[in-house]
This record gives C-alpha cells, sequence and structure tokens, in this order.
C-alpha cells in the first residue's frame, strides 16, 4: 500500500502555490475602510475593534490583545502611514493621460471622508457604539459580501446594463452565443450522497445580473473567464433604520466613558459615519469578471463598479485553472497592458494582450511578486500610444 | 527593522501560504477573507510573531475558519469538497481518481483528519503540529501514529467493501 500521507498528498485540493492576496485588499475584504481608521486611531483601538470584530466577523483570538497605550500612541504616526496605505493601497494614482472610452459620471462605492487627528481619536467611540449596537441587535451585523459564496443565491434580471457600462465594455455588446453560458458547478453534498450540478454556483452573488449579457470573454492558462454585469455588485447589504438611531442611543449611553476632550463634536462625527455607512449599502452597477476551470470552480469572481473601471482598479491575481495568473479587465481601446515589476525585470517589462476587454499574465519563470500586483500598469493603444498609466503607493 | 516593513516582509512571505492552507479548506472568497483576518491580527501583534511564523499564522488561521462555522461542518465540507473536485477531475478510467481515500478519510474524526491534512498538505514536522494546534509535541506524535493506523484501516475496509474502490461508483452516474 503506499503510505497514506503520500496519497493524501495527492489529494490535495490546490497543489501549486497561491500568490498572496494584494496587500491592499486585505481591508478591502473586510468591508470597512474605517476599521483602518481605527487603527490609525492607535491606543484604544483594540478594546473598540474587539467589540466590531467579534460580532461581524469572527471571534479571533487575536481580537483579545491588548497593546500598550504608549506603545500605541508612541507608534500611532507609523500606523497612520500604513493605514492610509491599506485604506486605497491599490487605487492607481493620476492618471498620465485621460482615459480612453471610459464616459463620465462613472458611479461606485462611496470614499470615506478624510478626518483629522481628533476627529480619529473619536472614530474610536463612534465605532466601539457600532460594535455595541451589533452586540445587542444581531439584524445591525452586518453580512460580509462573499464572492463565489454558493450558499448565496445571485437573482437575475432580464434588463440590459447601464449605457456607461456598455459603452466601456464592447464584449457585452455582441451578440450572445452558446459559449456564453456559465459551467455549472459539480457539488458533492457528501460521502454516502448523490453529485449534483449546481447552476447557481459559477454565479457571483449579486444582484439583478443581465442573464442575457452575460459574456465568455477568453481562456488562458486552465480557466475561461466571463463577464458577468449586474444591477447591483455591492456586497455590503443594508441594514434596517433602527440601527442608525441604536447607534446614537448606544453611544449617547457611552458618553460617560468617553474623555472629555473628545466628546464636544462627537455626534456630528457619528452623523458623517452614519451617513457613509447608509451610504456604502446602496446599489451601484458593474462588472464581475468570473475566472472559472472546466468544473465550474476556480477563483470565484472579482466585481467592478465604473469607477474601478475607469480608474484601472480592476486587477485580481490567484490560480483558477491551476498556475498562478494576474488578470484584469480594460476598457474598449486598450490592446495590451504593460506590467512593470521594480527590480524584478529589469528594462523588461511584461506586455499581454487584451483579448475581449480581459488580459491575463502569467509568468512560468514564477518571478512575479508574491501577491502578482505591478509596481506599474500601462494601457496601450492598437498604435502603440500610452493610454493610462497606473500606479501603486 | 521598521513595524510597517517588518509587516509587509511577514506579508510577502507568508501570505500565500495561509491563502493555501485558507483556501483547502474553504472557497476562494473566504479564503481571502480568512488572509484578511489573520494579517490584521498580526499587525497587531507583531511584536509576538515568532521566528518561525508559520504555524504561529497557520494557527490563527484555523482559529478564524473555527469561528466561521462548527468543526465538524467544516471537516464535512472539506470531504465534500474533495470528492467533488476528485470527481470533476477525473475521466471514467482515471487511475488516479482515490474516492476510496477520500471516503477512508471522511470516517475519521475531526481530529485525525485535521492532524493527518496538516502533515501531508502543509507539510509541517510534528512539532510545528503541535504549534498550530497548541499541543505538546509528544502528544502529536502519539495523536498521528493513531490517526494514521486508523486512516489505513479504514482505507483497507473501504478496498474490501468496494473493489472497484478507485474508481467510479455506481452513485455518480447519475450525473
Amino acid at each position: 500500500m503506499d503510505d497514506v500521507i503520500e496519497r493524501l498528498r495527492r489529494l490535495d485540493p490546490v497543489p501549486v502555490p497561491l500568490a498572496a492576496p494584494p496587500m491592499g485588499e486585505l481591508l478591502g475584504r473586510l468591508d470597512e475602510r474605517a476599521e483602518a481608521l481605527l487603527d490609525a486611531t492607535g491606543g484604544t483601538q483594540d478594546s473598540a475593534n474587539h467589540g466590531r470584530r467579534t460580532t461581524r466577523r469572527s471571534r479571533s483570538r487575536s481580537a483579545r490583545h491588548h497593546t500598550p497605550v504608549l506603545l500605541a500612541v508612541g507608534t500611532s504616526i507609523l500606523i497612520a502611514a500604513l493605514a492610509l496605505v491599506l485604506i486605497q493601497p491599490k487605487r492607481p494614482a493620476a492618471p498620465t493621460t485621460p482615459p480612453g472610452g471610459t464616459p463620465p459620471g462613472a458611479s461606485g462605492p462611496p470614499a470615506f471622508p478624510n478626518l483629522t487627528g481628533h476627529q480619529r481619536k473619536q472614530l474610536v467611540y463612534v465605532m466601539k457604539a457600532d460594535g455595541t449596537t451589533s452586540r445587542r441587535d444581531r439584524a445591525c451585523a452586518p453580512v460580509p459580501g462573499l464572492i463565489g459564496d454558493p450558499g448565496r443565491k445571485p437573482s437575475l434580471s432580464q434588463g440590459s446594463p447601464t449605457a456607461s457600462i456598455l459603452a466601456t465594455i464592447g464584449t457585452l455588446r455582441r451578440p450572445e452565443t452558446p459559449a456564453d453560458r456559465l459551467p455549472p458547478r459539480k457539488i458533492w453534498d457528501g460521502p454516502n450522497s448523490t453529485p449534483r450540478t449546481y447552476r447557481y454556483g459559477t454565479y457571483p452573488p449579486v444582484t439583478g445580473i443581465y442573464a442575457r449579457y452575460i459574456r465568455y470573454a477568453r481562456h488562458r492558462d486552465g480557466a475561461n473567464y466571463y463577464l458577468v454585469p449586474a444591477q447591483n455588485v455591492n456586497l455590503r447589504t443594508p441594514v434596517p433604520a433602527r440601527c442608525y438611531h441604536e447607534q446614537v442611543t448606544a453611544l449617547r449611553q457611552e458618553l460617560p466613558q468617553i474623555p472629555h476632550r473628545l466628546t464636544p463634536g462627537i455626534f456630528a462625527l457619528q452623523a458623517t459615519y452614519l451617513d457613509y455607512e447608509r451610504r456604502s449599502t446602496e446599489p451601484y452597477p458593474g462588472v464581475c469578471l468570473s475566472a472559472l476551470n472546466s468544473t465550474g470552480n476556480g477563483d470565484g469572481a472579482s466585481c467592478y463598479a465604473d469607477s474601478d473601471i475607469e480608474t484601472g482598479h480592476t486587477l485580481s491575481s490567484g490560480a483558477p485553472g491551476g498556475v498562478p495568473v494576474v488578470y484584469g479587465l480594460a476598457p474598449d481601446g486598450v490592446r495590451s497592458v504593460t506590467f512593470y515589476y521594480k527590480g524584478r525585470y529589469p528594462g523588461n517589462p511584461l506586455t499581454v494582450l487584451v483579448i475581449d476587454n480581459v488580459f491575463v499574465l502569467h509568468d512560468p519563470s514564477d518571478r512575479l511578486p508574491s501577491d502578482g500586483f505591478p509596481t506599474k500598469l500601462v494601457w496601450h493603444a492598437a498604435n502603440g500610444h500610452v493610454i493610462k498609466t497606473i500606479t501603486w503607493t | 527593522m521598521e513595524r510597517r516593513e517588518r509587516f509587509e516582509r511577514l506579508y510577502g512571505a507568508h501570505a500565500g501560504i495561509v491563502r493555501r492552507f485558507a483556501r483547502r479548506r474553504a472557497d476562494a472568497a473566504e479564503a481571502d477573507d480568512v488572509v484578511a483576518e489573520v494579517f490584521l491580527a498580526a499587525w497587531r501583534r507583531l511584536d509576538e510573531v515568532p521566528a518561525d511564523p508559520v504555524p504561529w499564522l497557520l494557527g490563527m488561521a484555523r482559529g478564524v475558519l473555527s469561528n466561521r462555522r462548527r468543526g465538524e461542518d467544516r471537516h464535512a465540507a472539506l470531504i465534500a469538497r474533495l470528492m467533488s473536485e476528485q470527481l470533476a477531475n477525473a475521466s471514467p478510467r482515471d487511475s488516479e481518481l482515490d474516492l476510496g481515500l477520500v471516503r477512508a478519510l471522511g470516517s475519521l474524526s475531526a481530529t485525525d483528519q485535521e492532524l493527518l491534512l496538516l502533515v501531508a498538505w502543509e507539510r509541517l514536522s510534528s512539532l510545528q503540529v503541535a504549534e498550530v494546534l497548541g499541543l505538546r509535541r509528544g502528544t502529536v506524535a502519539v495523536r498521528l501514529h493513531r490517526a494514521r493506523r486508523r486512516l489505513e484501516r479504514a482505507l483497507a475496509n473501504e478496498q474490501q467493501s468496494t473493489p472497484d474502490a478507485r474508481g467510479r461508483s455506481p452513485e455518480m452516474e447519475v450525473l
């Protein structure tokens, strides 16, 4: 008999090394940019964060850790710098040229307002009130949006994508063909059950998928790439309106424990925070890029708003076909994309063609950084002209 | 070294390992959530990172996954997923199809499964497994030995009851 450990190794569902997710998505995945701001406040971050994380995400043992206040204050500037990187780390800097083919008025998630140092300290208590509310009233704890979660059924629409999305992504404008059908996903419910095929298994769990406009874009390195436009690609779900009132009540109750110097204006800051929270759950249209292997498994989907496509914030990395790749979505007019990796390919950037609005980079020499993200990305037109330069700080 | 630089190095060197660990046990989106939670915790506890951070990080990832669903659910889901992938990736005559082993693995306790897979997939030493699970090294060695025996016995039973255990089983024809 083969050694069982060796045989178990051959069962490994992820036999190849995976790239790290982009560090910029670290907090983005937690769905709350304010988490980073909370970090930036230093000092009492853990006590406030504990309430929030334990109710919203998980009961990670790490959340019970308490950073000494003096140390945190001393490093708060440093932490703030990191937080700024984490809040919008993969957002591109100002483009060198205006984007081609992207109509104005693009929509997307709201930006968190800039805060002063004083307000960041106040925010600790505002978010603590949020955590308190979530613990008291479970309906007020937002359900995290999980792309690719087969338990979350998407909804379909027979309508058509917005004019701006159709104008930006030409692949969506071509006639539908049989190849555009998303593959079914085979799921085995357990050792003693019958395997079943789930049609919804490969849909991203977003709202109002324009089923007639799903388009197969291309195949590369074992994965098929599909464009899936939807009415709403915001995975944050609204909480009942009462939750916002409950947060105000909670903050009022916690007022005696808040240092006096932080109380003036704290309710105004909370109003700003609640407004941001409310707007963060509002729907916005977009396109999901689904990277799937032949079984309907793979990387699931990454969804982008108009504004993401406009700024070039459409990169993902993973191994949907079994090999690590970096891939993304580009608007019409972009013929090729060049990746620059500082210090790895000196004078030798990597250029890939855009096929049906999708580009995929696979480096067989495996010299890409762990997250696969370049330091600079350049979109080129067919004539070689630079359409946009995207850099990351 | 600056705190931020230390963190970035930790992330760059090990986030892929944590992601792979999580991806073996969850879907892609959940795995990335796990990575995010683990490294947020790591940022806050950066001064506690041991010289060999892998078991420490995987221990946290395990904790995050445990909190997301009950242990038994997690292991049942893992076995179901293995079954699914074995089935999906194999042709009817595929000699690599090892459903018998998946069934045998599924018959073990969650603890046994976890021990075996930490060694087989994460390729951890018994000392590292001990750190991940918060157990003594000696305890891990004994439990691992017993788990291996139990798997071999289950596999033998599986092969006796299903002569063509490495082939396609009757219920698979439903698809």
